[in-house]
């Protein structure tokens, strides 16, 4: 059985790959096992024993990663760690004083707390953590404060996480302009776009099929895409996030044209309407995923973006 | 100008809106014969089905077709292939029967299209019925079962034959992560059936080894060092260890690592964290137990991590 491996492959990247790889797996599956842990909320441990384990988790890690130099990779996944001890220790004082309080404080609390660590680890994987909690506070605030008080709708609360997403992504290509080189790394900011344009797409949708939608998720989907569109075919070049943009948007639009049909022929009026409707619909979808093709093979031509994508 | 040179994510864009498309076109056909003819058949789905399969083949086909005319004979192609399918096996009254058609099906694509999103989503219909099969059924054993695509799948994909036939091995690749991570952890429910997994942990072990003795074979002179040794020790303990569905994301990683496939190392790191987040979920074991092994992966991963950088480091002092 003669096979051979492609040879084309860049060995250092791969090597630098598999390194990191097996590191993050290593810490996440861990980390991952503790919160499973706590989740438990095992009684044969009390609460004395639970607070030890977790600070003694919390200050080995802060030390170790001090140890190691906080820039080194085994130092920034010691930092995470500490960020995650941190929120889990939050979470257990929840669990043994029933504080009540809400859960947006809990994670808004630990969003506060683990900053300093974030901005000293200069990883872009804490970032995205950091990220991830915040928006997380922020939606949990939204939906156990802002809706109950009648100040956003269902779908404004979406809409206003999905931007929240987009900001986060302009703060991170500011400090990416201003010289914070450690941050650029590509996959934060495309799993930046996915996450604000993913969000978006919700309340967009839930507008154009009348699922109690406003427009205002159909406008923020259009600006948002838009402007995304703009900035990263003309100043970022990044075709990833075009890919991405564009993709949501030809979905979007066959819905649109979905409605479109159901409002001027009707899928309920009789077989000829069902039949006509359903024939423009295929028509109306396949030149969309036409032009889909068509731009994003003009933007890919155009575009310059200096790395292998296949 | 065609989609075929376009990177991965774009074609996968490209095949969300085909499938939209087949989704309606198979809407419309289902109108046909259920409301414009008024036949509740099956059999007449699945003619319906055939019509849209040989027209959609035959646009594919013509040589000075624009986008437009190829994305619809995709869509087209495609849903005449789910309507013969689900035709044929609403008419037996039987999910299996969809299987050796659909697989038919798309062994005629591959014969007659290049396009490769048709071929894809043709092998992914005829995987789909392979499991729908296996659920309907409440086949034992059924994980072990599913698992025995993923070789033939990387095999596939290592040494592919003279007709390319990569889509369908990257469904068979892909098959047991999405099957063991998104539809088997909810058969659990059904308390009387044995899901299996220990042929599936078997087949992951061998497969790693053999990826790592390809990889070693190719770079020879690297020689086999102490972090090396103690990565693959630490990778079989993790596929013994590890429910199937964990180590086959892994595997995943490992065939991306050795083939420098970058598509294959974000799949692979997706599929891991959906893995883990739809494990907290699983009922095969408690919460605390599940802890436990989850620990002691992270454990022995870190460990191994350690003694290859360890191993890394002092080989760069050497030179």
């Amino acid at each position: 059985m003669n096979i051979e491996l492609p040879k084309s492959r860049d060995h250092a990247y791969w090597q630098l790959w598999a390194m990191r790889a097996l590191l993050v797996l290593g810490a996440s599956h861990l980390l991952a096992g503790i919160v499973f842990f706590f989740a438990y909320n095992w009684d044969d441990l009390s609460p004395f024993a639970k607070f030890g384990l977790l600070q003694a988790g919390l200050v080995v890690s802060v030390v170790a990663a001090l140890r190691l130099k906080i820039e080194s990779p085994a130092g920034q996944a010691l930092l995470i760690a500490a960020s995650v001890f941190t929120g889990v220790l939050l979470a257990v004082i929840g669990q043994v004083y029933q504080t009540g309080a809400d859960a947006y404080e809990l994670f808004t609390a630990w969003s506060v707390l683990i900053l300093p660590w974030v901005i000293a680890s200069r990883s872009s994987a804490h970032w995205f953590l950091w990220i991830v909690v915040c928006l997380t506070a922020f939606s949990l605030y939204g939906g156990q404060v802002l809706l109950p008080l009648g100040v956003l709708a269902d779908d404004q609360l979406g809409i206003a996480v999905g931007i929240a997403a987009i900001v986060f992504l302009g703060g991170y290509e500011l400090a990416v302009h201003a010289g914070f080189d450690w941050l650029g790394d590509r996959w934060l900011r495309v799993t930046l776009a996915l996450i604000g344009v993913g969000i978006l797409f919700v309340p967009a949708m839930m507008f154009v099929f009348d699922w109690h939608g406003i427009s205002q998720g159909i406008a923020a989907f259009v600006i948002v895409t838009a402007a995304l569109g703009l900035v990263y075919s003309r100043l970022i070049p990044e075709f990833a996030i075009i890919a991405i943009t564009t993709g949501f948007a030809a979905v979007v639009a066959m819905a649109i044209g979905a409605r479109a049909v159901h409002e001027i022929i009707g899928f309920d009026d009789g077989t000829t309407s069902l039949i006509t409707s359903l024939i423009v619909l295929v028509l109306w979808c396949a030149m969309l995923t036409a032009a889909t093709v068509r731009l994003l093979n003009a933007m890919s031509a155009r575009m310059t973006t200096g790395h292998s994508d296949d | 100008m065609t989609d075929e040179r376009l990177p991965w994510y774009v074609r996968l864009v490209v095949g969300v809106g085909a499938w939209i498309t087949a989704v309606v076109l198979m809407f419309l056909g289902g109108a046909i014969v259920f409301v414009a003819l008024e036949f509740e058949s099956g059999g007449a789905l699945a003619l319906i089905g055939a019509a849209y399969l040989w027209a959609g083949l035959r646009i594919i086909r013509q040589q000075d077709r624009g986008i437009f005319a190829n994305q619809l004979g995709l869509a087209t192609a495609a849903a005449g292939a789910a309507l013969v399918c689900g035709g044929m096996a609403a008419e037996a009254e039987e999910v299996w029967v969809g299987v050796p058609i659909a697989v038919a099906i798309a062994a005629v694509i591959f014969m007659v299209s290049t396009n490769r999103i048709l071929q894809f989503l043709a092998s992914a219909l005829a995987a789909g019925f392979f499991v729908a099969t296996l659920v309907v059924e409440r086949t034992p054993y059924a994980l072990d079962i599913v698992a025995l695509a993923t070789p033939v799948g990387l095999y596939l994909l290592l040494r592919p034959p003279e007709r390319d036939i990569t889509p369908a091995a990257i469904v068979l690749l892909l098959l047991f992560p999405l099957y063991s991570t998104f539809i088997a952890p909810d058969a659990y429910w059904v308390r009387d059936i044995q899901m299996g997994g220990w042929l599936a942990r078997a087949i992951h072990m061998a497969l790693f080894l053999w990826l790592v003795s390809l990889h070693w074979k190719q770079n020879a002179n690297q020689g086999l060092n102490q972090g090396a040794i103690a990565f693959i020790v630490a990778a079989l303990f993790v596929c013994l260890l590890l429910p199937p569905g964990g180590s086959a994301a892994l595997l995943i990683m490992t065939f991306a690592y050795v083939t420098g496939s970058a598509p294959f190392a974000t799949l692979g790191v997706v599929l891991q964290a959906q893995y883990i987040i739809r494990y907290y979920y699983s009922l095969e074991m408690s919460l605390l137990n599940k802890s436990f092994l989850l620990m002691a992966v992270g454990a022995i991963l870190l460990v191994a991590w350690w003694l290859a950088e360890r191993a890394r480091r002092q080989g760069a002092i050497h030179e």
